[in-house]
């Protein structure tokens, strides 16, 4: 049962409960480990989940942690994974401690969702209260849960399929909790050729129940991880650094808190401004210090980082941005710099590069923030960033899915597989062609959003709902 | 021959006579004419006598004279000291004057007891002789005459004058003038010993540079800013003031002192290292030859004060943690800590709805108790945190449209002795800042409310496909209000309250003082209110920007009603009223077009209510916002006389990034 939300707004539901902790689910595992390995070490945790040293560091570390009855730290995150072996492996690993065990779920049988979209979400479905009993708890212990955040890639079947079904079931059970996404968009070149179905099914719940989705372009991490970091054969672990990286300077701000930004509506909000296009990019700087041979970082400043985090090269889409406009541009900023330089920097930034670069329908531009940093992860660069960005030429990688889909599915190929799980597919193929033009009406609207008419587009809307 | 004798006899007597003249006295044949003010000589001596004797009888006279008008001084001194119209100063300088006349008795003494012993007549005195003898003592007393003439007819007490005559350039005149100078130096010298080492003004004649005022309070701010002061810096008027204190070195005394009362205050007594320094600084002080000049207390002092200031400034840092205070205020009471922020305002929002008579303390005091510890405050700080507090203003008139937003007020409470620092000007700056930040905190919030509000009902509105132009450009105004706000919060927290802090912080290690401290906190302070309140120069600046706020409210209040509206027809037609639609299916089995005419009571009231009320309210809105930006100076080019203010230009470029207006 899904997206019958009645009374949605009417019932007498405090809206105005204090929110701030999050709940982190990963479908992508060894993310996840990676991710949480990170956070002990910004939070000065020890893989069994005690402190390292009894100090205050500044950090509030319950927004991702909570503490068990022995003080332990232990993470506010569920494991998912419909093969064994990783969550097996995390069992038997350093940080086998650190975890919930009641909160690493793995399929009993070792079969996985075979790279199908149905099979991942029939599977979830049949699953349901078993993992939103871990859910559940989860959210229950956080007395000021403010969202989800869920890492997976849309591509196979476990993190779209599974995913997609998980993110129709957060939205219906927590209607009023904030979903973040850090999706994994797949690379064109994959082996897995229903790929592009399993893409634009999750794409379509990406777009209706996520709030916002942290667009992790495969292409752009491999040749960050070629180009920048000079790896031959980039293996997933790098690619994990780079993901859990950004996954958490994204939250930097939420786990030491400073002058702004220091929840994640407000760093949503200040990126979205209509509700659909919410599909953002991320890039970093200085992405050579996560190279396992780092070599060390000239000192640079804020109009380094600042310029270094527009350049294509260091944002993992790969889309043409010069053919696009920015709605909006993030900047958060990590280290020692001159904050009373960022009106002479972002004139500068503007004045260079963005002189046509946003769009046209309102006021906008750079917005810099500072995070505070975490004393144990001081390393040898001075200052870092972390670029989040909404930008209309995110229309190009959802089009390409679109596009991919459609050559797949004219042929019908492969369509059968889907038929056999669950009943979505039971009946009819619409499921199909519905995602599709769920899909294709936020590349319409990104379009739309690149004029200056763009101030109009509700009428458009409108106007195509009364077709409809 | 017999005249020859006549003349030494009569020169014996006149002698002998002299000697009553050179104390004031009158002699057998010469006397002191008050009409005339000199001594004359007996007429028939007058008459007899050589013209030249005549004339060295009546010069040597002149010492006389001299001696009169001294004792006639000092005479007038010992009235006054009798009517106890004398300080210690003028006392002392009048028995140095008398320990020199003193030393004049004892010469007069000696050449009488020679004349008296002495059986040649060659070697007895002469009028030439005594003419001799007396140069010296007549020079003296001549000096010390002027002196008293010239203290006298300018009124200004000796101490100044003693110290120009002192700087003569003959030795002769300047020592004797660095000696009195001295002697009468010494009851100052002991009022600024007692004052620099034990905070107390021993001067019950009103002579000390530095005074008190009696008539303040009993608060550390008046206890530093007030109670001792020079008189001098205030009216300019260096009475009072001695020559050998400049003034930068009287307030370097003053300060001393005052520091030595505020230590004292909080509680903490002096080092005994400074006992030392002390009875090194009083044998320095008290010994009669030093000289005295400008830079007598430079190297005197410079080991007080550094040992007091540093001793001062430790008590206030490390025992009384300033520095703690500040970031407590910088990040809770501004709202530097966008976590506290958040979590207050949303959690007090509840409360500060109602109306203004009928809020809770306690309830607001558990909020902001749980806000602070939900910031995870280290453990000092948290005792430091007990400072931030709140203000519940209510109307004289009691008005029950009033709501407790309007009436509340973060504040910070001050503990002594940190009220030097925190005067009640900055505490007053205080308040208006953060009661600015706190109403912009407030319309960030609603925004952010409203924000998602719209995300999550996007996917429920949806049925109501006619409310999407208006939810459209609504979704935009809301994202030009964010950029405003964000923009402005931003431009404050960054470039002026962070920078202006790690200024103030990378300062400090070279404060010297604790007026050093207070000027470069006060500075903080009025930078940050030179941006937020524009310096309160332009009331103007302060009222348009309000207005601005309270639009931004209103409009999240109206976007509000809105979206409830919405959905709840978007819940009806989604689930359709079940009753009403078997008739209406009955109806449409028999005419097709009666869609509209059976159209719900719900269905009405939301057509009439979105294309008048929420359109007409939508379209003000809009309207306004534009103009209270351009009126603010942030969306044009300012003309003369428009608000020209501090900041503008930067915000304004941030605004206007892309060139949208």
């Amino acid at each position: 049962g899904r997206t019958n939300r009645p009374g949605d707004g009417m019932l007498g539901r405090d809206r105005n409960d204090m929110r701030k902790m999050m709940c982190n689910v990963f479908l992508t595992t060894t993310v996840g480990i990676e991710f949480w390995k990170r956070m002990c070490k910004e939070h000065g945790i020890r893989p069994d989940g005690t402190l390292e040293e009894d100090t205050n560091i500044g950090d509030v570390k319950d927004v991702f942690f909570y503490q068990a009855d022995d003080d332990r730290y232990t993470p506010r995150a569920v494991l998912m994974d419909l093969e064994p072996k990783v969550i097996g492996g995390i069992k038997k690993g350093d940080y086998r401690g650190l975890f919930n065990p009641d909160n690493m779920w793995s399929a009993s049988e070792e079969r996985g969702a075979g790279n199908n979209w149905a099979s991942g979400h029939a599977q979830g479905e049949a699953k349901a209260e078993e993992i939103f009993d871990m859910i559940n708890r989860e959210a229950d212990n956080s007395d000021s849960l403010e969202g989800f955040q869920l890492c997976h890639s849309i591509a196979g079947g476990t993190g779209s399929g599974m995913g997609s079904w998980l993110l129709e079931a957060l939205h219906d059970r927590f209607p009023k909790k904030l979903i973040q996404t850090y999706s994994v968009f797949p690379h064109s070149e994959s082996d897995v050729v229903v790929q592009p179905y399993n893409s634009i099914l999750s794409l379509k719940r990406l777009v209706l129940h996520a709030d916002s989705v942290v667009v992790l372009d495969n292409a752009s991490l491999h040749s960050i991880a070629s180009n920048i970091l000079h790896l031959e054969n980039p293996d997933f672990p790098e690619l994990n650094k780079l993901i859990s990286t950004v996954m958490a300077a994204a939250t930097a701000p939420l786990r030491f808190p400073g002058y702004t930004h220091a929840s994640l509506s407000s760093v949503m909000s200040s990126l979205i401004t209509t509700p659909r296009l919410h599909f953002l990019m991320a890039g970093y700087t200085p992405l050579s210090s996560l190279s396992p041979n780092a070599q060390i970082v000239r000192k640079t400043s804020l109009l380094d980082v600042m310029t270094k985090l527009i350049q294509p090269k260091n944002i993992m889409a790969h889309v043409p941005l010069n053919r696009g406009k920015y709605i909006s541009l993030l900047n958060m900023i990590e280290g020692e710099v001159d904050m009373s330089q960022i009106w002479s920097c972002t004139q500068k930034i503007r004045d260079k590069h963005l002189s046509n670069a946003f769009i046209p329908w309102g006021p906008s531009g750079v917005q810099v923030m500072l995070s505070n940093s975490s004393p144990f992860t001081k390393t040898n660069q001075k200052v870092s960033g972390l670029m989040l960005a909404n930008h209309t030429s995110m229309h190009h990688l959802l089009a390409n899915c679109v596009r991919r889909f459609d050559t797949l599915f004219k042929r019908g190929a492969f369509v059968e597989n889907y038929r056999n799980h669950g009943t979505l597919f039971a009946e009819n193929l619409e499921e199909f062609t519905d995602s599709r033009e769920e899909v294709n009406s936020v590349v319409e609207e990104y379009k739309a959003c690149e004029k200056a008419d763009y101030i109009d587009y509700g009428k458009v809307q409108s106007l195509e709902n009364v077709i409809a | 021959r017999e005249r020859m004798s006549l003349v030494r006899k009569t020169e014996e007597v006149l002698v002998a006579d002299l000697f009553y003249v050179f104390q004031g006295l009158d002699g057998t044949y010469l006397k002191y004419s008050v009409d005339e003010e000199r001594y004359q000589l007996d007429p028939f001596l007058s008459s007899t006598l050589p013209m030249g004797y005549k004339s060295l009888v009546l010069k040597l006279c002149e010492l006389g004279l001299v001696y009169r008008k001294c004792s006639a001084y000092i005479e007038e001194y010992e009235q006054l000291y009798e009517d106890k119209k004398l300080g210690f100063v003028d006392q002392s300088f009048f028995a140095a004057i008398k320990e020199e006349l003193h030393e004049y008795y004892k010469i007069l003494a000696q050449m009488d007891d020679h004349n008296k012993t002495c059986t040649d007549t060659a070697s007895k005195l002469t009028l030439k002789r005594v003419l001799f003898w007396s140069r010296e003592p007549l020079q003296h007393l001549k000096l010390i005459c002027t002196f008293l003439e010239t203290s006298k007819s300018q009124g200004e007490g000796v101490i100044t004058p003693l110290f120009e005559f002192s700087m003569h350039g003959n030795p002769a005149y300047s020592g004797l003038f660095q000696r009195l100078l001295f002697k009468a130096s010494v009851p100052i010298f002991e009022i600024i010993l007692t004052w620099v080492f034990e905070g107390t003004i021993q001067d019950p004649h009103n002579e000390f540079f530095i005074k008190t005022d009696q008539n303040c309070s009993q608060s550390h701010e008046d206890m530093w800013h007030k109670k001792y002061y020079l008189p001098y810096i205030s009216t300019g008027d260096v009475q009072g003031m001695p020559p050998f204190v400049p003034v930068p070195i009287a307030e370097s005394i003053l300060r001393i002192g005052k520091s030595i009362n505020f230590i004292k205050s909080c509680g903490k007594s002096l080092s005994p290292q400074d006992a030392k320094l002390q009875e090194c600084m009083r044998s320095e002080l008290l010994n009669p030859s030093i000289v005295i000049s400008e830079r007598i207390f430079d190297s005197l002092l410079s080991s007080v004060s550094l040992s007091i200031d540093t001793l001062l400034l430790d008590t206030i840092v490390k025992e009384f943690r300033f520095f703690d205070h500040v970031e407590a205020i910088k990040d809770y009471l501004f709202l530097g800590r966008d976590d506290f922020a958040e979590q207050f305002v949303s959690g007090v929002q509840k409360e500060l709805k109602k109306p203004a008579v009928s809020i809770y303390r306690h309830n607001i005091t558990s909020i902001l108790d749980s806000a602070v510890q939900a910031t995870k405050p280290r453990d000092e700080m948290s005792k430091i945190l007990e400072h931030l507090t709140f203000g519940i203003n209510l109307p004289k008139v009691e008005d029950k449209s009033t709501t407790g937003w309007e009436v509340f007020s973060l504040e910070y409470s001050i503990s002594p002795p940190l009220h030097a620092i925190f005067t009640s000007r900055v505490t007053e700056l205080h308040g208006q800042i953060s009661g600015i930040l706190w109403k912009v905190r407030r319309a960030c919030h609603s925004l952010n409310t409203l924000w998602r509000r719209y995300q999550d009902s996007s996917l429920s509105i949806k049925p109501v496909f006619e409310v999407q132009p208006l939810l459209h450009r609504s979704y935009l105004l809301q994202s030009q209000m964010r950029s405003f706000l964000s923009n402005w919060v931003s431009f404050i927290n960054y470039s002026v309250i962070h920078s202006s802090w790690k200024q103030f912080k990378n300062h400090t290690p070279y404060v010297n003082s604790f007026d050093e401290l207070i000027e470069a906190y006060q500075k903080w302070v009025e930078n940050i209110s030179e941006y937020v309140l524009y310096g309160n120069r332009d009331k103007r600046w302060n009222h348009y920007f309000s207005l601005l706020l309270d639009l931004v409210m209103q409009f999240s209040n109206n976007q509000e009603e809105l979206i409830s509206d919405t959905l709840l027809l978007a819940n009806e037609r989604k689930h359709p009223p079940a009753p009403q639609i078997l008739e209406i299916n009955e109806d449409l089995l028999e005419d097709d077009t009666s869609d509209e005419v059976h159209e719900t009571e719900l269905e009405k009231a939301y057509r009439e209510k979105l294309s008048s009320e929420h359109l007409l309210a939508f379209n003000k809105t809009s309207k306004d916002y534009k103009l209270l930006l351009a009126t603010l100076g942030l969306t044009r080019e300012h003309k003369d006389g428009e608000l020209v203010i501090t900041g503008v230009k930067e915000l304004s470029f941030s605004l206007n990034f892309n060139n949208f207006y």
